[in-house]
This record gives structure tokens, sequence and C-alpha cells, in this order.
């Protein structure tokens, strides 16, 4: 035991004197080097020219990652309430109403443009609200239900680069089905009236980002997007009904979610 | 379809319906059993049926009438336009009712269409009435006419600043009918009520032939105690009478006719006793008699005391002509009672112009001979001045109702004047 230990002492020692062998000495001579350092300029000589971007390099570069800040299709569901001024049949100006609703929404731009101002300028509503309105003495009296039922395309334009809230003007058309009910005593008559509908207005979209779920990687760089989640979807509005020759305007808003 | 005809069709499915009379549509009317219900019936009148206007009547929504003799404007009024500006706070708009179309008949969608195109029928039903009673003379002075639906009205000379509800009456200072929203009365509405129509329409035939139409008639701007309560009173129990009337035209729609005007309206059964024609009780009282004679115009209208009298002046019409089916007689007597420049029997006109400035002897005796007087029929005349002699307690010395140079009342003994009344002792 004390033999090996001995051993391993001097072959450690052995180890550290041959390093110990003394340093390598530099030549005196200064050996030719194909670089020829010591004789270089004293500044660059001229640049080669700079290669032509390849196709792919140009696309590359151009490439909106809008999609990728903001993955989310467009695809809203939102509730309608509001106050819905009839346009009054005795010529009274407006009998105001409660009114409520559904709405679909597509952003479809965002499906169709990559551009990040385009993508956001335009959107389709799909719609439909009521209203109801009650009137008469308690022998003879009427109910009258005010529905809507629009497709209406929009222009939107954001308040700002990356903005939530935009301002937008709409133009569409639906119809307007009005089924009514005259009680007179008990007995009851029922008329509907169907007719065509042009709607139009506007007011400000707002979805901000509520919150955020996974990260995206595109492929086709080293940016990694954060943007992909829920939004919350509202609006405030002023939309105008034509109902054959009635005028009824709606006071409210929406609120909904966004995907 | 091509484009452009698509778009036309677009742009005609909003466009208002077809407005060609006669405009089928569905109203509200009184029926067989003494009740309402929707009826197909025809708009004879109607240039615009959305509109509701047309050559005979006009509806006009939103109105405002502010009556208020503290308003220093009334005092630089100079004309009946001028007065117009000052009484009409808001002229109103174009109504647009609301329809559905079916087989060419237009069915309304909400209850103000329903109460609209319904008022504009009973109109056109009274109308249609007193060009029958006119008898062939010209009824041009009844076309025109603007109805000023659920208007606003305000009568600040009552001390209230509330706008009036639950009424329907023909406002001469406007030139105009109004129809007041409902509030209390929760029965059939007044402008569905043709009785009450064609009552008020009677407002307007008396305001044009016995005053020329104009605003503020003289009478009734400086008439007072008996003249005055006799003119209003006159008034009211005339058109009573062609209200009833007027309910006889809905032979059509099967309603026949409906003595008691108020009935289908207001639920005060002591109001639609004291208004019921064919109450044979309906007799002069002895308060009555005394306020006739001695309330001023503003006690004497504020306490309704014209209707009270001119129930009777209707019921003793009604009980005269109504048993013997002579009820059309009786109506176009009233008319031609009026106006008439004949010397031998002038009307109301007539008469009024004479004592203006001596109202005095424009009394209930002359109102009966005028009336009388142009009864055509001689068994009617003679109903007729026993039935006013009795209601209305009338002085037989000064009525001695003169028929064919007999007196048809030559005693005052109850045997030839009391039919269903008791003599009053002298006031």
């Amino acid at each position: 035991m004390k033999f090996l230990i001995l051993s391993l002492v001097l072959a450690a020692s052995r180890a550290r004197a041959q390093s110990d062998e003394g340093a390598i000495p530099y030549s005196d001579e200064e050996s030719q080097d194909e670089r020829n350092r010591r004789e270089l300029p004293g500044k660059s000589g001229k640049s080669t020219d700079v290669r032509e971007e390849t196709d792919v390099e140009t696309q590359e570069r151009e490439q909106s990652l809008a999609d990728v800040d903001d993955p989310s299709k467009g695809l809203s569901l939102e509730f309608i309430g509001g106050v819905l001024l009839l346009d009054s049949s005795r010529g009274a100006g407006f009998e105001s109403k409660p009114m409520g609703g559904l709405r679909f929404t597509w952003e479809w731009s965002r499906t169709l443009f990559s551009d990040e101002l385009f993508r956001e300028l335009f959107f389709v509503d799909v719609a439909w609200s009521h209203a109801a309105s009650t009137e008469g003495t308690v022998q003879i009296h009427a109910t009258s239900n005010y529905h809507y039922f629009s497709f209406a395309p929009a222009f939107a334009f954001p308040l700002g680069s990356k903005s939530p809230v935009s301002v937008y003007a709409q133009l569409g058309v639906g119809v307007g089905f009005n089924p009514s009910v005259l009680v007179i005593n008990t007995e009851q008559r029922s008329a509907t009236g169907t007719k065509l509908l042009f709607q139009y207005g506007g007011g400000l979209r707002f979805r901000p980002l509520i919150f955020t779920w996974g990260r995206k990687s595109n492929v086709n760089s080293d940016f990694e997007g954060a943007n992909n989640g829920l939004r919350i979807s509202f609006r405030i509005e002023l939309t105008r009904f034509r109902r054959g020759y009635i005028d009824d305007t709606f006071l409210g808003g929406s609120v909904g979610v966004t995907f | 379809m091509r484009f452009p005809t698509l778009c036309g069709v677009l742009l005609l499915a909003a466009c208002e319906p077809a407005s060609t009379s006669p405009v089928k549509v569905m109203a509200i009317v009184a029926n067989s059993m003494g009740t309402y219900d929707t009826k197909q019936v025809e708009l004879t009148t109607a240039d615009s049926v959305v509109h509701l206007s047309g050559k005979l009547l006009t509806l006009v929504g939103g109105a405002q009438v502010e009556l208020n003799p503290a308003d220093p404007a009334l005092s630089t009024v100079t004309s009946e336009e001028q007065l117009l500006d000052v009484l009409m706070k808001n002229r109103g708009n174009s109504v647009r009712a609301s329809f559905t179309e079916k087989n060419g008949v237009l069915t309304p969608l909400d209850f103000q269409s329903w109460g609209m195109v319904t008022t504009f029928y009973n109109f056109e039903q009274a109308y249609r009435y007193y060009q029958k009673i006119y008898d062939g003379k010209p009824t041009d002075e009844l076309k025109g006419i603007n109805v000023l639906y659920w208007a606003g009205y305000k009568d600040l000379s009552n001390g209230s600043e509330l706008e009036l509800r639950d009424n329907a009456l023909y406002f001469s200072p406007v030139r105009a009918f109004m129809i007041l929203p409902f509030d209390k009365l929760q029965k059939v509405p007044l402008s569905l009520n043709i009785g009450v129509i064609g009552h008020e329409f009677a407002h307007l035939v008396f305001s044009k032939k016995v005053f020329s139409g104009a605003s503020l008639p003289a009478p009734i701007t400086t008439w007072t105690l008996t003249p005055f309560n006799l003119l209003k009173s006159m008034d009211e129990g005339i058109a009573d009478f062609h209200g009833y009337g007027v309910t006889c035209t809905t032979a059509a729609t099967g309603a026949g006719c409906r003595a008691s005007l108020l009935s289908d309206s207001f639920e005060d059964k002591a109001l639609i006793a004291a208004r019921d024609l064919t109450n044979d009780k309906a007799c002069m009282t002895a308060e009555l008699r005394s306020a006739f004679h001695n309330f001023q115009p503003g006690q004497f209208l504020g306490g309704g005391l014209h209707y009270k009298y001119g129930t009777l002046i209707a019921a003793a019409l009604y009980q005269a002509s109504a048993p013997t089916g002579k009820e059309d007689i009786m109506q176009k007597a009233l008319i031609n009672a009026l106006d008439d420049d004949s010397a031998a029997t002038p009307g109301f006109k007539q008469r009024i112009n004479l004592y203006l400035l001596s109202p005095q002897s424009f009394t209930p005796e002359l109102m009966a001979e005028t009336i009388a007087a142009h009864v055509t029929d001689l068994d009617l005349r003679k109903q007729v001045c026993k039935q006013l002699s009795d209601r209305l307690q009338l002085d037989c010395v000064s009525f001695p109702c003169d028929i064919g140079g007999v007196h048809v009342m030559p005693s005052c003994d109850n045997a030839t004047r009391g039919i269903s009344c008791p003599t009053l002792p002298p006031e």
C-alpha cells in the first residue's frame, strides 16, 4: 500500500517535471508567412461588389409578419343592445324602444390580405336585432314586433398602427320582418309585414387582446410571434334601418368575443 | 334578372303602396253584435294612403296647440292666419301609416296605423252622411279638413299646464279637428267611434253654415248669459243628433244606428245616460233652467251644462222623428235651418246676425221656431214643436208653433204641451 501511494506521488511528480522541461524558444528568424502581415497596407482595399439579392431573399424580406403579430381570424360573436328610435307612424318624430340582438362578424380582409393595414380595413356583419311596441287601450290594443335581419359589409380604419380601435362605416341590405297582433276585447288578429331593409351607419369598433395562448414561430424566420389569443370585441354605433318607406335609428352597441 | 331590373324591383319594394282610390284597407268598425271588429273597407278620397291625405281631409301628426289668454302675442293678432300662428306651437308633420299588403288589401301593422286608417274612414263616412242631407247643395265647404291626430293641446285658461287627454273636438280657432291622446278612457278610442266623429263633424258644419267658418265668431266673443249658453247648447244638441245619424250609415258594416254615442268609449254610466237620445225622460230641471239663465259663459261651459241642455234638444229631435222613421227629414231640416236667407224662414245665421247687437232676442223659443219652420213634414213639425216645448219648458205664448196659419200649441195647458216632462213652476 505504501509502495502504491509512493509510486503515485512519484508519477505525479514526474508529470509535473515533464511540463516544466522548459519553454520552447522562438526562433530568432522570422519565418515567412504567405500572408505577409507586416507588409499589409494601412487601409483596406476596394471591396468587391455586393452580390444581387436573390428572389427568395427579396420575398422573405418583404413578407409581412402582421399575421404573426396578430394571428386572429377575425371571427366575432356579439350581443347587441341599445335603443331603437322607431319612426313614429303618427308623425310625431320617433318612439324609443329597447332593442337587442346577435351579430356575427367576419373580418374577411385578415384572410385575404397579409399587409398590416389592409388586414384591418374590411369586415362584414350578419345580424339579427329585435324591438317590440305595445300601444292602445285595454279594449283595443296592438303589439308590433320589429325584426331586422341584415348583411352589411363595412370599411374600418384603425386609429393607429396595430391599434385595437377602428372607426367604421357600413352599408347593407336585409329583411325587415314585422309581425303584429291586434287585440279587440280578447279576439286577436294577426298580420305580418315583410319589407326590404337597407342599413347604413357607423361607429367605433374595439377589439383589444384579453389573453394569449402559446407561442407561434414563423418557420421562415427566426422571429417568434406571441399574440394568438382571445380578444373581446365591442362597438359603439349609430345605425339606421330603412324598412320600406320608414326609417328607424339604432343607438347602442354590442359586446362579444373575437377569435 | 338583369341588374337594372333588379334595382327597380328592390326600389319598388321600398316604396309606398299604391294609392289609387278607392283603396282597400282593413279598419276597426262596429259590427252587428254591438262590438268592434276588423273589416275590409274602402277609402274613397285618399290621394296617399300612407300619409292619409286627400281632397276631403289630411291627418297631421305631432301638432301642438296652446290656448293661453295671457299670451301677449294674442293682443297683436289682426287676422285669422296670425291667430293660427299664435295658437299652433307646432304645425305638425305628415303621418306615415305602416301596412302590409295581401291580395290588394292593406292591413295596418301597428296600433296608430289602425287608429289613423279607421279615423280617416270614419271622417269619410261622416262626410257621406252630410253630403246626403245637404240634399244636392254643394258640400265643398266641408272639404280640405285638417285632423290633428294625437295632438298636444294645452288650455291654460283652465289654469292647468297639463296637456288635455281623452277628447276629440273641432277647434274653430285653428280650423281643425283635434284627436287627443287617450289616458283614462280605455274602451274604444274616440276617433274609432263613428258617432263621436259624426258629432264633431257637425260642429264643422255648424261653424261653416252659421259663422261662415270664422275662427272666433262674433257672438261667441261678445254674447253672455242666456244667448251665449243657448248658442253653445244648440251646437252640442244638434251635433249629438247628427252623430246618431252618422252611426246609421254603418249599415254597410252591419252595425246599425247607435243612439248612445258615448257608450262604446266611456265607462261612466251616469255620463252615458245623460247623453242618451233614447231617454224619453230627458227633461229640464229647475237647476239647469236657473243656470241657463244666470250663468256666465265660463261657469256654464265649465260645468258641462251646454251638454246637458244640448241633450234635451237632441232628445226632442230624436223622440220627434225616430218613432216614425223620419230622421232623414229631420236631419235635412236641421241643415236648412242653419243658413236660410229667405225672408219667410230665416236660418240661424240670419237670425244671429240680425240680433248680434241685441242678443236678448235670441231665445230658446226662437231657436225652436227656426228649426220647426224648416221641417217639411207637417206631422213631424207638430212633434218637433211638442217635444222641444216639453223638454225645454218653452214659453208657449212666444212659441205658438205656427203650421199653416194654425198654432199647433194654441194654449199653454198641459194637455197640449206636456208629453214626458212635468211642467216646472215659473222662475
